[in-house]
């Protein structure tokens, strides 16, 4: 089979040597990739927002599946250019991709399909927005509607702060178009938990569940980051929690799918806060997580190839994967990361032999010469695989201590307590 | 003090209220009253007593109304009459109207003067009833009348006022006392501890904010603000003490997760105490000496029982037999009590005549070694936000040293909580802060002017004018 992967993260870095795994792969083509990435597939200079031109791409090559890592395509509707061009495509069209690309979308289907989620209302005049303020609890949330690159959340204890932020998204414009249209959330409080699974619009297949720690720093302090670390499984989705899960969200965001029309073939991130009143939805992804990832392809005993094509194709089985083991993904960023990552930073010991321990996706970096550097804000995610999540989590920082760039920042703590403390988010 | 409820939006509402009131009934069980909107006029009834005397079944069927507020008042010397039990309900520009306060006006007596000299008459001896005058003289609409009414007081407030349409309610910008938001289905509460809401089914939805004003009307809820940026919050921590019920949730923590982290902060002050168990004055030690066993290893004893049934109705059949009242409430279990050395748990200190007949009666069962311990600093100064401490001449911790009340109380030793491990205990993170609250009582600071309260007798705990 030849497969196109679309994108160029740490994320993708994952995917490519994931399906790179299969003996069922002819050729493996990346666009733009990186240069990580160009180690394992082939590298084409397309941009993957041109439908059109990644189209006319497939042809010429006999690319028989692709692989759409990042958000950006999927909202575009890239998937749907490429269906109607006879491609099969791993990534919903844009239309379900909306239960990613717009909060308020994805809100409104949960209240249209029963789904538990955290009480919510919609609003595009910011004075109706203020009027409706006092009506929630505090903290509250107040998001933007649309894709905001992780800025457009904030977590407001008292009126003023969640006032100020209403009035920096909806009148002053502090995110563009993105916010213009804001979701006022109550916020709930619990431990988090993402599940990630395989969706054909039809059949659901989850991968383990696992934890993502956002904040810069340990214990969950500075400010919010595209994340810094993952372990899966996490203890805290017990298999009855898992139960719960598949019945009150899983299967009915898959009732609603069909009963909405909405062509869902790709993954399908759902991020939970396990709360008193049991598991809710805070957000849906409509694509892999990055970094979780990175944590939760390695665990698999599956060819992850053959999940890709057959969720492309709608063929898929709603089954537990097989998987086993425990990993911890520790991100190592660049300095002054979330704001103004420094890059072009030498990056030395990436041949250390302490790494054969470990998986080293790139997220941000560049080759010059024979020289890795840092090109971006997360430059590496180290993962590693063991019987336990305390062996995993020893065998990655062993391997993330032997990696050194000037400024490199990362967490102590990833998977510090395997009982994942509660946290208070959107 | 004093708890209040209010609740709109609900058939039986006046139910709602007295559910409510019964669970604040440990916030005032001098009087308790309820007032109830229908049709444009307020029915009301209040009494003195407990709520469960003061509202018999058929009372409780007559208050009608679809929106209602509720107060229990605290006993306080000398004016537990009738015409100071709450809420007030008077006529004024704004129509029919139903206030109901908890806490203290520190510049009332300033108020009540001005307003006397240009005309106004009191009813009552209560500091509330000079917001009464202060709306009755503001242009409408009436919750526009209310923020420029509390503009003009000082110190610490929760109000609810009740319209026929409107239920409005109100924190002062340093939140001294606490009051929550519910919801319960389409009806709003508000009340002083989330007790209430929990006793009314209700979900709890926030606090009303320190300088905030709430407005319920035809289901909506709307916020105004007494002023435009927040003050430095000046919570009282005696709430998180030995006020609020332990199954509230007060400032946003819980005060039976403060009450056990003020046990664990003494067991560490007291380190090194040699005894054999930790046994707590009843009720209000519990937390604490639970917390202190924890973080000590001393084990736990219930060495008390306390009889639930002396109460207020309880007649003294002489004056000589007022030393056995300690004896009637609470009775040493000798078993558990002879020949040990303990560590006893109270939560505070006022005037130490209690704690001297506690003390004297474990002796009485042959405890060996009494070790007071107790949950709070001593309490050096009177209360002008609205708790009943003593004047300063009663509290002995503010005229004697504390080796001065360990003879007193006729104890081995005795340790008070350190004010640092107090606040360390009363905050939690996303919760209160160590500076956010009042120590006044602990440390004679006060966070607002008093000068009302030094112009009448020196050293009352109460100004001229009455809560």
């Amino acid at each position: 089979m030849i497969v196109l992967l679309l994108g160029s993260g740490g994320r993708e870095h994952a995917l490519a040597w994931a399906i790179k795994k299969s003996p069922r792969l002819e050729k493996l083509y990346a666009a733009p990739g990186s240069d990580a990435i160009a180690e394992l597939a082939e590298r084409v200079p397309l941009d993957p927002l041109d439908g059109k031109a990644v189209a006319e791409f497939c042809a010429k090559a006999g690319v028989s599946l692709v692989v759409i890592g990042p958000e950006a395509p999927l909202a575009a509707g890239v998937a749907d250019v490429l269906r109607a061009a006879g491609v099969s495509v791993f990534g919903p069209g844009k239309a379900a991709a909306q239960l990613e690309s717009s909060k308020a979308f994805a809100k409104d289907f949960m209240r249209r399909h029963r789904i538990p989620t955290a009480r919510f209302a919609t609003f595009t005049d910011a004075a109706k927005a203020k009027a409706a303020l006092p009506e929630f609890g505090l903290p509250v949330v107040v998001k933007a509607d649309g894709l905001a690159a992780g800025k457009g959340v904030r977590v407001c204890a008292t009126l003023a702060e969640a006032q100020t932020a209403l009035d920096d998204f909806m009148s002053r414009g502090a995110l563009g178009e993105a916010g213009r249209r804001v979701v006022l959330e109550e916020a709930l409080s619990g431990p988090e938990a993402s599940w990630l699974g395989f969706c054909d619009g039809k059949n659901f297949l989850p991968l383990p569940p696992s934890q993502d720690h956002k904040r810069l720093k340990d214990g969950d302090l500075g400010p919010n980051t595209g994340g810094m670390g993952v372990f899966a499984p996490t203890p805290t989705v017990t298999p009855a929690v898992v139960k719960r899960i598949r019945a009150e969200i899983a299967d009915q965001v898959l009732i609603g799918l069909a009963k909405d029309g909405l062509d869902f073939r790709g993954l399908l991130y759902i991020g939970l806060m396990l709360t008193r009143d049991g598991p809710k939805v805070i957000e849906f992804n409509a694509r892999f997580g990055d970094p979780e990832t990175q944590a939760v392809l390695p665990l698999l005993q599956e060819d992850v190839l053959s999940l890709l094509e057959k969720t492309a194709e709608g063929k898929l089985k709603s089954r537990a994967p097989r998987w086993k083991g425990a990993s911890v993904c520790v991100v190592l960023a660049s300095e002054g990361y979330p704001d103004k990552p420094a890059t072009g930073r030498a990056i030395s010991g990436l041949d250390d032999p302490a790494l054969s321990q470990a998986l080293v996706f790139h997220a941000g970096t560049k080759k010059e010469g024979n020289v890795w550097k840092t090109a971006g804000g997360r430059v590496l995610g180290i993962t590693a695989v063991g019987e336990t999540l305390e062996d995993a989590r020893a065998k990655a920082y062993a391997a993330a201590d032997k990696i050194r760039f000037e400024g490199l920042q990362l967490r102590r703590d990833i998977c510090g307590q395997a009982a994942a403390p509660a946290g208070s988010r959107a | 003090m004093c708890g209040i409820v209010g609740i709109t939006d609900r058939k039986d509402a006046a139910q709602q209220a007295y559910l409510g009131l019964f669970a604040l009934q440990h916030r005032g069980q001098e009087a308790a009253g309820i007032v109830a909107a229908e049709d444009g006029r307020l029915n009301s009834r209040a009494s003195l007593g407990l709520v469960v005397e003061a509202f018999p079944q058929d009372i409780l069927a007559g208050l009608s109304g679809d929106s209602a507020v509720g107060h229990v008042r605290y006993a306080t010397a000398g004016d537990s009459n009738l015409r100071n039990a709450q809420p007030l309900v008077f006529d004024n520009q704004h129509g029919p109207m139903a206030i109901a306060h908890n806490g203290t006006l520190t510049n009332a007596l300033t108020l009540r003067r001005r307003l006397e000299k240009s005309g106004a008459i009191f009813q009552s001896t209560t500091d509330s009833e000079v917001i009464v005058h202060l709306i009755a003289r503001h242009p409408g609409p009436v919750e526009k009348a209310v923020v420029e009414s509390l503009r003009q007081v000082e110190g610490a407030y929760c109000f609810l006022f009740l319209t026929p349409q409107k239920l409005i309610a109100a924190r002062d910008p340093m939140g001294f006392r606490p009051l929550v938001i519910g919801r319960l289905g389409k009806s709003w509460v508000l009340a002083s501890e989330t007790t209430a809401l929990n006793h009314l089914q209700a979900e709890f939805v926030r606090e009303v904010e320190p300088g905030e004003v709430v407005v319920v009307e035809n289901g909506r809820l709307r916020s105004l603000r007494v002023e435009a940026a927040p003050k430095k919050t000046a919570m009282c921590v005696f709430e998180q003490v030995y006020f609020a019920r332990p199954d509230s949730t007060v400032f946003g923590r819980s005060v039976m997760a403060t009450r056990q982290a003020l046990g664990r902060e003494l067991a560490r002050e007291m380190r090194g105490v040699k005894a054999d168990v930790v046994v707590p004055v009843p009720d209000s030690g519990v937390p604490a000496a639970l917390g202190f066993s924890q973080e000590s290893g001393i084990p736990f004893e219930l060495g008390f029982v306390r009889s639930h049934y002396v109460g207020r109705t309880f007649i003294q059949p002489a004056q000589v037999l007022r030393d056995n009242a300690v004896r009637l409430k609470l009775s040493p279990v000798r078993e558990i009590l002879k020949g040990k050395r303990i560590v006893l748990i109270d939560d505070s200190i006022v005037r130490g005549t209690t704690s001297r007949r506690i003390c004297k009666l474990l002796r009485s069962v042959g405890v060996r070694e009494i070790h007071m311990a107790v949950s709070s600093p001593p309490i050096v100064s009177p209360c002008y936000y609205g708790i009943d401490t003593p004047s300063k001449r009663e509290l002995i911790a503010a005229n004697n040293t504390v080796e001065k009340i360990r003879h007193f109380l006729d104890v081995d030793s005795l340790t008070y909580l350190s004010i640092d491990g107090m606040l360390r205990a009363a905050s939690a993170p996303g919760g209160p802060k160590p500076g956010g609250y009042c120590t006044a009582c602990f440390t004679g600071k006060y966070p607002t002017s008093i000068a009302d309260f030094t112009i009448g007798e020196a050293g009352r705990c109460r100004g001229p004018v009455a809560r």
